[in-house]
């Protein structure tokens, strides 16, 4: 536990002490902020329309019309971004030569990647904090639901924490830090965009690839409903590969 | 030369693993074709395996080549394990809506009917990619699958796939189908109530029962000519309804598991007697339909309509456009639509051969809603100048005749106040006892020649379904939908843009900026 720790505030201190968590962070809250900013002006201009017109548009509430498309399109942003985050986290250690440092160090690979991976969710949180701004601000305009905030933001912030775990197994596989950030951003996207192919197999085939599918398990959250099997398959994908990376850096020692 | 061998063998048979598993999905009902490469895709990296294995030169690379199958073996395992976990999470989850009018949980009723299944039941619904009612309707529909494992739902859009949208006959979106063993019943646009009704009619083979009144010359399901309305009855039967005739002449009452009266066309009025056992119908929550053709004298079923505030006018309705689209000047066509579920959306013509017009005045009885729904284009007239029109002759005469649109068909409902002898459904989560009816101003236009004519067949098919949705038995109160306009002013606005998009990124970076400086002073 002390080297978990040990290991959690040096990623931490890395991060935040070179430019690479600013960045990140600021980019990803400009182009959230502009999705805010267009989707609440348009959510607006529906007002308008409804206020003048007798007959109100389906979903003219502040979950259904706001949060549910700014979530969605956070989810995209942070299937862009979160790899620039973790591709570092094992790969640079790795070409650094650090890496034998760590594997022969009195630190198990489980509390190795423990503490890179809980840094990495850090950083991830404060990024979803300072979101927080823009429910309250809706708050501030009119009466959105907490409820379903709460769960649209637990959704993504469990999403990117698959991510996240994605990310750490990737970078333990290479030095290259390019290929360890492509190769996380290809395999979120295939297990985000998998449920697509749903409409072109038989139905039993595309039950199936739906519960593999991020987005698909993303749905309720955003809606306002907390499905136990959807945090289950966050929970389980983030275990998996966690996993792997562990089982990655053990045999990278073997191998030396 | 042996190393070699073995990668490429056990590249190649991983290659064929995956081929196999590509294929099955492709090929899906054929899928044992794509059992060959994986098996052989198996064979190959097993051999491949075993093979480098055996030719191990050192004890070291044995090792490492046991450990890398541990390694490999143990993932496996760990992924089946995962995937079982998941699925038990699937088949057993918990699920909380967190909405404050619980918009997208199912109403207790339509759980209870969902709960209560024991056949197999199919949903398919017809919408389009872009409407907005196709998220609203998959939401619904996948909550109920959630419940039921009986129930299996499909979501088809008619531009993406024309072959089933042809094969369940579609017109238009916003069909949707509810399916069991033989039987079908077709919803327009259904909220959940509709659906859970229709679920439950079906479960139970309940068929709803349209009654034909005979005895007045009226048109008849039995008649195969050109006016009679056999085609109808098909088309009613395919849609799960019964069709009788019913002699009320000859009946003490009405029968009561008569869902909705039909009226096609009499050529003579109803007497006395007919007419106090239709009001009472009526008033104990029955339905009518009502085809009345112009030139016939029917003050009783005039007065019955005009208990529901419409009216009949005395004369014919007289169309240019008629002369064109169907052959004859009396022949008005129909493109106007009232804002009403029958005609919702509606954008087909309908031609009414020889139609009387039908009037809605401003004020109706008490509890009477009332709506034109459709009417006739601007150039028709309704004559009222019979004499002259029996001798060939018409003129558009601003004094007496009316002026087009003119109105053809109407639909009214009335609530009903719960009273002596009637049951009260409120209890059972029923509403409040209705009654409704739909008044055209011709029936041929439902005759078998004229049926499968533009939008015939659906208007009169939407007005049964309609009339015979006031006898469903469960009633789900809407939930109330939860609206939330927002305006902002042009400062608030201003707010909107600066401080998401400027001030919080600037603050970022600007931290940053200080944490560089700080790492550059320290060194």
């Amino acid at each position: 536990m002390r080297a978990l720790t040990a290991i959690y505030r040096r990623e931490l201190a890395y991060y935040f002490q070179s430019i690479t968590a600013y960045v990140v962070i600021a980019v990803f809250l400009l182009i959230s902020g502009y999705f805010f900013f267009s989707i609440f002006r348009y959510y607006n201009f529906l007002s308008l329309q409804y206020l003048q017109s007798d007959s109100p548009p389906g979903g003219l509430n502040l979950i259904d019309g706001v949060m549910r498309p700014l979530l969605g399109n956070i989810s995209i942003l942070i299937l862009l971004l979160l790899p620039l985050l973790t591709m570092r986290l094992l790969a640079e250690e790795r070409r650094q030569g650090t890496f034998e440092l760590l594997l022969t160090y009195p630190v198990s690979d489980a509390a190795a990647v423990g503490g890179k991976f809980l840094a990495a969710l850090s950083v991830f949180a404060v990024m979803l904090a300072g979101t927080i701004v823009y429910p309250v601000m809706l708050a501030v305009f009119a009466d959105p639901e907490p409820a379903p905030v709460v769960s649209g933001y637990l959704g993504v912030f469990l999403m990117g924490s698959s991510f996240i775990a994605m990310g750490s197994f990737f970078s333990s596989l290479t030095g290259n830090q390019i290929v360890a950030g492509v190769s996380t951003f290809g395999a979120a996207l295939f297990f985000l965009i998998i449920g697509w192919a749903a409409p072109f197999v038989g139905t039993g085939f595309a039950a199936v690839l739906a519960q593999v599918s991020i987005l698909y398990h993303f749905e309720s959250f955003s809606k306002g409903i907390i499905d136990t099997q959807d945090v289950s398959y966050y929970l389980l994908l983030t275990a998996f590969f966690l996993f792997m990376t562990v089982r990655s850096l053990e045999s990278a020692r073997w191998r030396s | 030369m042996g190393t070699r061998m073995h990668r490429i063998l056990g590249g190649a048979g991983l290659l064929l693993v995956a081929a196999g598993g590509i294929l099955y999905g492709i090929l899906y009902t054929r899928g044992w074709i794509a059992l060959l490469p994986l098996l052989a895709g198996l064979a190959m990296s097993v051999t491949a395996f075993a093979l480098a294995y055996r030719s191990a030169s050192t004890e070291g690379s044995r090792r490492s080549a046991r450990y890398g199958l541990g390694t490999g073996l143990s993932v496996i395992v760990l992924a089946a394990i995962l995937i079982f976990l998941q699925t038990l999470s699937h088949r057993h989850n918990a699920r909380f809506d967190l909405t404050r009018n619980r918009r997208f949980s199912i109403a207790p009723q339509t759980a209870k009917v969902l709960d209560g299944l024991e056949t197999e039941i199919r949903i398919i619904a017809f919408y389009r990619e872009t409407s907005q009612k196709r998220t609203e309707m998959q939401d619904l529909l996948s909550e109920i699958a959630d419940r039921s494992p009986m129930v299996e739902y499909l979501l088809v859009d008619p531009d993406r796939d024309p072959v089933t949208t042809r094969s369940y006959g579609v017109g238009r979106g916003g069909a949707v189908f509810v399916e069991t063993g033989g039987m079908r019943e077709e919803l327009q646009d259904p909220g959940e109530e509709e659906i859970t009704n229709a679920l439950a009619r079906i479960t139970t083979g309940r068929r709803r029962a349209v009654c034909f009144l005979t005895g007045h010359g009226e048109k008849s399901v039995s008649d195969g000519e050109s006016l009679g309305l056999s085609s109808l009855r098909e088309a009613l039967e395919l849609e799960n309804y019964d069709v009788r005739e019913l002699l009320a002449l000859g009946e003490e009452t009405i029968p009561p598991d008569c869902d909705l009266i039909v009226v096609a066309g009499p050529e003579r009025d109803i007497l006395e007697r007919e007419q106090s056992l239709l009001l009472d119908f009526l008033t104990a929550g029955g339905d009518a339909l009502l085809m009345l053709d112009p030139m016939t004298e029917i003050p009783l079923l005039e007065g019955i309509v005009s208990a529901f505030g419409i009216g009949l006018g005395d004369d014919v309705i007289v169309d240019r456009y008629g002369k064109l689209l169907a052959g004859n000047f009396l022949t008005p066509v129909v493109n106007r639509y009232g804002a009403h579920p029958i005609t919702e959306g509606f954008r087909h013509f309908s031609f009414f051969p020889q139609a009387r017009s039908i009037t809605v005045p401003a004020d109706l009885p008490p509890d009477v809603d009332a709506a034109v729904i459709c009417s006739t284009n601007e150039g028709a007239y309704a004559e009222t100048d019979l004499e002259r029109l029996l001798r060939g002759e018409t003129q558009y005469e601003p004094s007496a005749d009316i002026k087009g649109p003119v109105d053809v068909a109407a639909a009214a409902e009335m609530i009903l106040p719960a009273h002596r002898g009637i049951v009260d459904t409120l209890a059972a989560g029923g509403r409040p006892l209705r009654s409704r009816i739909v008044v055209f101003g011709d029936s041929d236009f439902a005759g078998n020649s004229n049926l499968k004519l533009s939008g015939n067949r659906d208007l009169i098919l939407n007005a049964v379904n309609w009339l015979a949705e006031a006898e469903d038995l469960i009633a789900i109160r809407p939930e109330d939908d939860l609206l939330q306009p927002v305006l902002l002013s042009a400062t608030q606005g201003r707010f909107v843009f600066w401080i998401p998009v400027v001030v919080l990124p600037a603050l970022v970076a600007a931290a940053g900026a200080a944490a560089l400086a700080r790492k550059r002073r320290g060194g």
